[in-house]
């Protein structure tokens, strides 16, 4: 019979060797990502032989779904938002005695926060998970195969028009965001207090910064970078049918997961005290 | 004179592994390569436009290897051959005439108007160009295999590798393309090879023959030779038969 102390020992071990595995299959994992990422960039050499009419036509389409078709669930959902925060503004702010924040409250909150983080989730759900399902079943019926063997570069084809049209597309939504939550917010707040518009619109500029600027222009890019490339990256992984909705769901997990964490990081190097 | 593409004492470890191969198509001539499932039949198309590049020997394009080009000079080789395999590929998001001109984007001099010239040209042979504007979804199979072939020669390639492309189509159907497909097997400046099962279908328009087995040539000669040879694998292929020196399960 096995002693106590050697079971736990062993299955310490086990836990050991299993958590290593993990963190081994990470570490590939992110190798395999950013070696992906340099291929892109290096397939930049071929860029002078690309007709641009061609790129631009796809960026065009890209943009016009990610941007455009996305605006108006981006205005209902920014609205209500905005209206929420209001709502809890006005049944709470005047505890603390400070209800005249109104304002302040909509920048810091929906302008820093919520406007690029529940933009790029917009995106992210609409947009990535397309991106990646287009690009395996693009791959799984050869279609892909024919770009290489026609001499074009998948990545400098596929990839980089989507980089070009998320970036420009996540910083667009995010100002029309901003807009309609402003707006919904205010929309609410007349049901308490009449606040006229131009007053109302003039305190909300006045709130504004310069980092809040800065920041927003900084999420934009990033996520607007990061949520093409890593959808294309899992769109190219799948070997056969069966995995393409494996892959569709990790592409959108792991998105999701890094522009949470990238949104907390910007956020504290930009807001943190002891950053100023 | 040089060939236009060589292979010397190929071996590859791919899918279907190629165990010293070693063959020659001459500029203008049609090759046309046959075997049964597992032959290494799909490993000549890669190998020839570079797609596979872990091997051992030489494969030779215009008397240069292939192995060893640089990022772009590969990109140069795959635009440069022709290549139209079972499976078509065309781009599902764009059009019959996008997916045509797509190879003339790239690595071309040629004006938007030219290009459209040129396409428009290579859609009326084809009888296509009332499709122009269709998007694959709504082409017809035989509409399909021309829009592909299309795109595989409307750079005008001296090689043109054709690989299972012409399975599942009505003979009617592919009348006029067949047409083209004898016009340009009959170019004496341009070549064409045949990747098939089914090697019946293109006799008329190939020079030479080579047939594979487990890795190897185990046959290869003229038309007349490919139809009177006893080699004894050529006659248990062309006589459907499991009796023969080919292992068929």
């Amino acid at each position: 019979m096995m002693e106590p102390e050697s079971i736990s020992a062993g299955s310490g071990g086990r836990l050991t060797a299993a958590a290593g595995a993990v963190v081994l299959r990470y570490l590939r994992g992110a190798g395999d990502f950013c070696a992906y990422v340099v291929s892109i960039f290096q397939s930049f050499r071929s860029l002078r032989f690309i007709r641009m009419r061609s790129v631009n036509a796809i960026i065009l389409n890209q943009i016009v779904y990610t941007g455009v078709h996305a605006l108006p669930i981006t205005f209902v959902i920014a609205g209500l938002l905005g209206g929420v925060v209001i709502i809890q503004g006005m049944t709470n702010l005047p505890k603390f005695g400070i209800e005249g924040y109104f304002d302040n409250l909509l920048v810091i909150i929906i302008a820093r926060e919520l406007g690029p983080l529940v933009t790029a989730l917009i995106v992210i759900g609409r947009s990535g998970s397309a991106m990646s399902t287009e690009i395996a079943t693009q791959k799984w019926s050869r279609e892909i195969l024919s770009l290489e063997i026609a001499g074009i570069d998948p990545r400098l084809f596929i990839v980089i028009p989507r980089v070009a049209a998320s970036i420009v597309s996540i910083f667009c939504l995010i100002i029309f965001f901003d807009i309609a939550a402003f707006m919904g917010g205010y929309v609410i707040s007349l049901t308490q207090i009449y606040v006229p518009v131009g007053v109302f619109f003039q305190n909300l500029v006045f709130s504004f910064s310069l980092t809040d600027l800065l920041s927003t222009v900084i999420k934009s890019l990033l996520f607007g970078l990061l949520v093409p490339l890593i959808s294309c990256y899992y769109g190219m992984m799948p070997r056969s049918k069966f995995e393409i909705p494996i892959y569709v769901s990790r592409a959108v997990s792991r998105t999701l997961f890094i522009i949470v964490v990238l949104n907390a990081a910007v956020s504290a190097l930009f807001y943190f005290s002891w950053m100023e | 004179m040089l060939p236009l593409i060589e292979f010397i004492d190929v071996t590859c470890a791919a899918d279907e592994p190629l165990n010293g191969v070693s063959f020659r198509v001459a500029r203008g001539e049609n090759a046309l390569f046959f075997g049964i499932e597992g032959s290494g039949l799909k490993s000549i198309a890669p190998l020839m436009i570079g797609l596979e590049e872990s091997y051992e020997g030489e494969v030779r394009y215009r008397g240069a290897p292939t192995r060893g080009l640089d990022y772009l000079a590969k990109l140069r080789h795959k635009n440069g051959i022709g290549y139209l395999h079972g499976d078509y590929g065309l781009i599902s998001n764009m059009s019959v005439e996008e997916n045509i001109a797509l190879r003339l984007e790239y690595f071309s001099d040629y004006s938007p108007e030219e290009i459209r010239e040129i396409t428009g040209r290579m859609m009326r042979e084809l009888h296509i160009y009332d499709r122009r504007a269709a998007r694959p979804v709504e082409l017809t199979g035989s509409q399909i295999l021309r829009t592909a072939y299309g795109r595989a020669a409307v750079n005008d390639p001296d090689l043109l590798i054709i690989e299972h492309a012409l399975v599942g189509h009505s003979a009617l159907d592919l009348r006029s393309f067949m047409d083209m497909l004898r016009a340009r097997t009959a170019h004496p400046d341009r070549s064409v090879v045949f990747i098939t099962y089914d090697p019946q279908k293109f006799v008329d328009f190939a020079d030479a023959f080579h047939m594979l087995y487990k890795g190897r040539i185990v046959f290869s000669g003229s038309r007349s030779e490919f139809l009177e040879s006893d080699n004894p694998y050529l006659v248990q292929f062309r006589n459907v038969s499991p009796e023969g020196p080919m292992d068929i399960p």
